[in-house]
C-alpha cells in the first residue's frame, strides 16, 4: 500500500474541523490507536497510518446493526444501530480499535 | 537554601498515555540537573483511558508538600486541557496538542460529568462554546503562556526522522510535550535526554526514538516561541547518588532489610505495587547480623498472592505461627474482610504486621484516591477485647524503618501490629539521598522465641505478659482461638480466663513503657510555639511546609505528630497539646478520628479542626491558610477542597 496524503474532498471528518473524504480514519480496514486516533492500524496492508492518509483500496465502513464497532471520539464500544446515530453527530466510528500491546507499562493496578 | 527555584509542574493526559513515565523521566531530569524532588501520580480506577495526571515538585531543599497552581503543564489530550487550564499560573506555560481543540465537552466519554456540567455553564456564562478551545481562551485570558504543539505533524516526522512504526512514536507524544515544558522552564536538553536514556535503559531503540522526539521538541519551541532567555541554575546536589522511590517501594525495602521470610496479599489499590515491587527481590542476600538471627545467608522471602484477604491473613498467622516472620498488605476494604483473623492472631498471640495503605472510603469508595480514614477502623478491628499495635509513619524515611520496627514489634511482643500508611504516601516518589535509608542501621529482634522447646507453656503467664515463642510443627502443634491454658489447650475456667485477659492486658502495658517516647509522638518546631497543630500519616511533610508558610506570615506554631495509636501514648500529647494557647487538628476524613482518640484516651478536647476528604492530599497553602484563618476568626472547623 502506498499511503498518501488527503488530496482534498468533500465530507466532513468528524470533530477536527478538517474536510477529507476517502481517508483512513473512514475506511473499514482502519483501527485508530486507543489513545492517539490520529494513528491507526491499516488491517488490509498491516501497517499503521495517519488517520488523514489515503490508498487505492480505500473501502467505506458498512454498518450492520448486530456487529460492535469502535467510536474514537467516545473511546467507547457501540452496537451497529448505535453507530449509525454517532456517525451523523459527527462522531468517529471505526470497525474496531487498535490497543497498543505496551500500554500495560502505563497503567497502574487498580482493584 | 537561598535562591532556589521553586518549580511546581504537571503532566496530564489518558491513562495508559505515558504520563507515569513522562512523571518518571522528569524527576530524574531535575535530579540530573542538582534539584531535589517530589511526585505523585493521580489516576482514576477504570484501568485504561481516563485522565491521569503526575504532578511534580523541585527545588533546591527538599520539598515536603505538592500545590496548586502549576508553573507549567503539559495537556497531552482535550481532557487535560479541560481539567488542568485553570491549574496554571498567571505568567506560567501551559503546553498541549493543538489537534484536541475541536473536541467537545460532551464527547469526553470518561469524563466525570460533573465537571463537564460545570464547564459547561463556566464557558457558557462567558459566552464561549463548550470546546477544549475555550479553556485556552480563559488560560490566555489570565495571562498564561500558550504553546501549541502540532501532535500529529510531529508524530508523523518523528516517524520519518527515525524510521520507526507510527505507534512507537506515538507513545513519544509524552516527551515531545514534557522537553517543550521543561526547556520553557530553563532547563538543558541534555538533562532531558539523560533522564530518557536512565529511564528506559534497558530498551535502546526507544531510548533513540525519545531523544530524537525530545531534539524534535526543542527545534519546535525554538523556531516557533523562541529559546528560554536562560536556564535555570544548577542545583546543589548534582553528581550525587540519591534513589528515587514510592512509598510503596520503601516499604518493601523495609520488610526485606527486615527479615521478612513471608508475605501474603491479595490486589487492591494502593497496596499492591508494594507486594509487587517485593517480588523482584524475593532472593537476597543478608547482613551478618540478620543472617546470625535468622540463621541462613540467603534468604527468600515467600510473596504469596491468595484468593482473598481473609486467606491473605489467615496465611500470614500461619506463616507466622509456624516461625516465619510474616506479614500482609492491604488497603482498607481488603483490611475490613481481614477483621475475623485479626482476632484470632491476638488470643493466639501471633506476631504478624498488617500494613495498610489507606484510600479513600467506606466501601470501594475513591480507590486510587487519598484518605486517611481507617484509623478507627484499624484500633477496633476484630473482636473481643483486642489491643494490637498502631503505628503511622509521615514520610518515605519513617515509613522504611518503621516497616522494621513492626516486624520487630510483632515478634517481641507476639501480637498483631498493624502500619498505617496512605496513598499518597505509596503513590508520591521522593529522592532520598544515601544515608537516609541504610539497611546497615536494621536492628532485627525476635524476641524470646525457643525453638527447641524446653518448656511446654506456650502462653506462660508472666510479670511482662510476654510468654516464650515457640513455634507449630515441632513439639508444640496447638494454636487455638479459644481461650486456653498456659499449654494452649482450651479452657472455660473462670480463673484461668481471668489470668490470661490480665497477662494479656500486661503485655500492652509493658509495650506502652518499652516503645521509647520518640517512637510515639514527634513535636516539630519550637516546643514554646503558642499554636500547635496535631496530625499523623502523610500529611507530616505538608505541614512542615506549612510551618515555613506560617512563620514567614508572622504565626509560630509548631506541629505534633502522633506515631503511636496503641498503645496509646497518653502523657506525650497531653504534655504537648497542655502547653499550646491553641491547638488545631489537622486530618483527612470526616469524623476527625485522630481527635476523637485524643478526646477519648486523654480527656483533652481539641476545638479547631482542619479537614479535607474529597480525595486529594492537603496542599501546605492551603493548611496555612486555614490555620491562618482559624486563629483570625476562632472557627471550630474549615474544609479545605483543593485537587482537579
Amino acid at each position: 500500500m502506498k499511503s498518501r496524503p488527503p488530496s482534498g474532498g468533500a465530507a466532513s471528518s468528524g470533530n477536527d474541523g478538517e474536510e477529507h473524504s476517502r481517508r483512513c480514519y473512514n475506511c473499514e480496514y482502519w483501527r485508530p490507536h486507543v489513545h492517539y486516533p490520529y494513528i491507526g492500524y491499516c488491517v488490509l496492508h498491516q501497517k499503521f497510518t495517519m488517520d488523514t492518509d489515503t490508498c487505492d483500496n480505500w473501502t467505506p465502513l458498512k454498518i450492520r446493526e448486530g456487529d460492535f464497532y469502535w467510536c474514537s471520539t467516545c473511546k467507547t464500544r457501540i452496537t451497529g444501530e448505535e453507530a449509525r446515530k454517532l456517525l451523523e453527530k459527527g462522531h468517529r466510528v471505526h470497525r474496531g480499535a487498535y490497543v497498543d500491546p505496551d500500554v500495560r507499562e502505563e497503567l497502574y493496578s487498580v482493584f | 537554601m537561598g535562591n532556589s527555584p521553586d518549580l511546581l509542574l504537571l503532566i496530564g493526559g489518558p491513562q495508559g498515555g505515558g504520563i507515569e513515565s513522562a512523571g518518571q523521566i522528569a524527576l530524574k531530569t531535575l535530579i540530573l540537573k542538582g534539584y531535589s524532588v517530589i511526585g505523585t501520580r493521580d489516576y482514576k480506577s477504570n484501568i485504561m483511558g481516563a485522565h491521569s495526571y503526575y504532578t511534580i515538585r523541585a527545588r533546591f531543599d527538599r520539598p515536603g508538600a505538592i500545590r496548586f497552581p502549576v508553573d507549567a503543564a503539559v495537556a497531552l489530550d482535550a481532557e487535560s486541557i479541560l481539567t488542568h487550564f485553570n491549574d496554571v499560573k498567571p505568567g506560567g506555560i501551559l503546553v498541549y496538542d493543538k489537534g484536541s481543540l475541536h473536541t467537545k465537552i460532551d464527547a469526553i466519554q470518561p469524563m466525570e460529568q460533573a465537571l463537564k456540567e460545570r464547564l459547561k455553564k463556566l464557558f457558557a456564562d462567558k459566552g464561549l462554546p463548550p470546546i477544549a478551545e475555550s479553556a485556552i481562551k480563559l488560560a490566555e485570558e489570565k495571562g498564561v503562556r500558550l504553546i501549541p504543539l502540532p501532535m500529529r505533524q510531529l508524530v508523523r516526522k518523528l516517524a520519518e526522522i527515525t524510521g520507526a512504526s507510527l505507534t512507537s512514536v506515538a507513545r513519544a507524544v509524552n516527551t515531545i510535550g514534557l522537553t517543550a515544558m521543561l526547556y520553557l522552564m530553563g532547563i538543558e536538553p541534555r538533562c532531558v535526554e539523560k533522564a530518557i536514556a536512565a529511564h528506559f535503559a534497558a530498551k535502546k531503540k526507544v531510548v533513540a526514538i525519545n531523544v530524537e522526539a525530545s531534539k524534535l521538541a526543542v527545534d519546535y519551541v525554538e523556531e516557533n516561541f523562541g529559546a528560554p532567555s536562560e536556564f535555570l541554575a544548577d542545583g546543589p546536589h548534582r553528581g550525587k547518588k540519591v534513589m528515587l522511590a514510592t512509598g510503596n517501594e520503601v516499604v518493601a525495602m523495609g520488610k526485606i532489610t527486615g527479615g521478612l521470610t513471608f508475605q501474603s496479599y491479595y490486589p487492591i489499590t494502593p497496596a499492591s505495587d508494594e507486594a509487587i515491587y517485593m517480588e523482584k527481590f524475593r532472593y537476597h542476600q543478608l547482613t551478618s547480623e540478620a543472617e546470625a538471627k535468622l540463621g541462613t545467608p540467603k534468604l527468600g522471602t515467600v510473596i504469596v498472592q491468595t484468593e482473598d484477604e481473609l486467606s491473605a491473613i489467615i496465611m500470614a498467622i500461619g506463616a507466622a505461627s509456624a516461625g516465619a516472620r510474616a506479614a500482609t498488605s492491604t488497603s482498607g476494604p481488603g483490611f475490613a474482610l481481614m477483621n475475623e483473623a485479626i482476632s484470632l492472631a491476638i488470643m493466639a498471640e501471633v506476631p504478624v504486621v498488617i500494613t495498610i495503605w489507606q484510600r479513600g472510603g467506606p466501601s470501594t469508595g475513591l480507590p486510587t484516591k487519598e484518605g486517611q480514614q481507617d484509623l478507627l477502623h484499624a484500633l477496633f478491628s476484630g473482636h473481643g477485647d483486642n489491643p494490637k499495635i498502631i503505628l503511622a509513619s509521615g514520610d518515605h524515611v519513617e515509613a522504611f524503618y518503621d516497616a522494621i520496627k513492626l516486624l520487630n514489634w510483632a515478634e517481641k511482643y507476639q501480637t498483631p501490629a498493624i502500619h498505617l500508611l496512605d496513598k499518597y504516601l505509596a503513590s508520591t516518589t521522593t529522592v532520598l539521598y544515601q544515608d537516609e535509608i541504610d539497611p546497615g542501621k536494621a536492628v532485627i529482634e525476635r524476641g524470646w522465641r525457643i525453638e527447641n522447646p524446653t518448656t511446654e507453656k506456650r502462653y506462660m503467664i508472666t510479670e511482662t505478659g510476654i510468654s516464650p515463642f515457640i513455634p507449630i510443627g515441632g513439639d508444640t502443634m496447638i494454636i487455638t482461638g479459644l481461650e486456653h491454658t498456659e499449654e494452649g489447650f482450651p479452657t472455660e475456667d473462670p480463673v484461668l480466663r481471668d489470668e490470661m485477659v490480665e497477662k494479656r492486658r500486661r503485655k500492652f502495658e509493658t509495650i506502652a513503657r518499652e516503645i521509647p517516647a520518640e517512637e510515639k509522638v514527634v513535636l516539630h518546631g519550637d516546643p514554646d510555639a503558642k499554636v500547635t497543630l496535631v496530625s499523623w500519616g502523610s500529611t507530616k511533610p505538608i505541614i512542615l511546609e506549612s510551618l515555613k508558610i506560617l512563620e514567614e506570615k508572622g504565626v509560630k506554631a509548631n506541629f505534633l505528630q502522633i506515631r503511636l495509636f496503641y498503645p496509646f501514648p497518653v502523657k506525650e500529647v497531653l504534655d504537648v497539646l497542655s502547653r499550646a494557647e491553641t491547638v488545631i487538628n489537622i486530618e483527612q476524613n470526616d469524623l476527625l478520628q485522630a481527635a476523637f482518640l485524643i478526646r477519648g484516651f486523654t480527656g483533652y478536647n481539641i476545638k479547631h479542626h482542619i479537614k479535607k476528604t474529597n480525595g486529594r492530599a492537603f496542599w501546605d497553602t492551603e493548611i496555612a491558610n486555614a490555620v491562618l484563618e482559624i486563629l483570625e476568626t476562632g472557627k471550630r472547623e474549615v474544609v479545605v477542597k483543593g485537587g482537579a
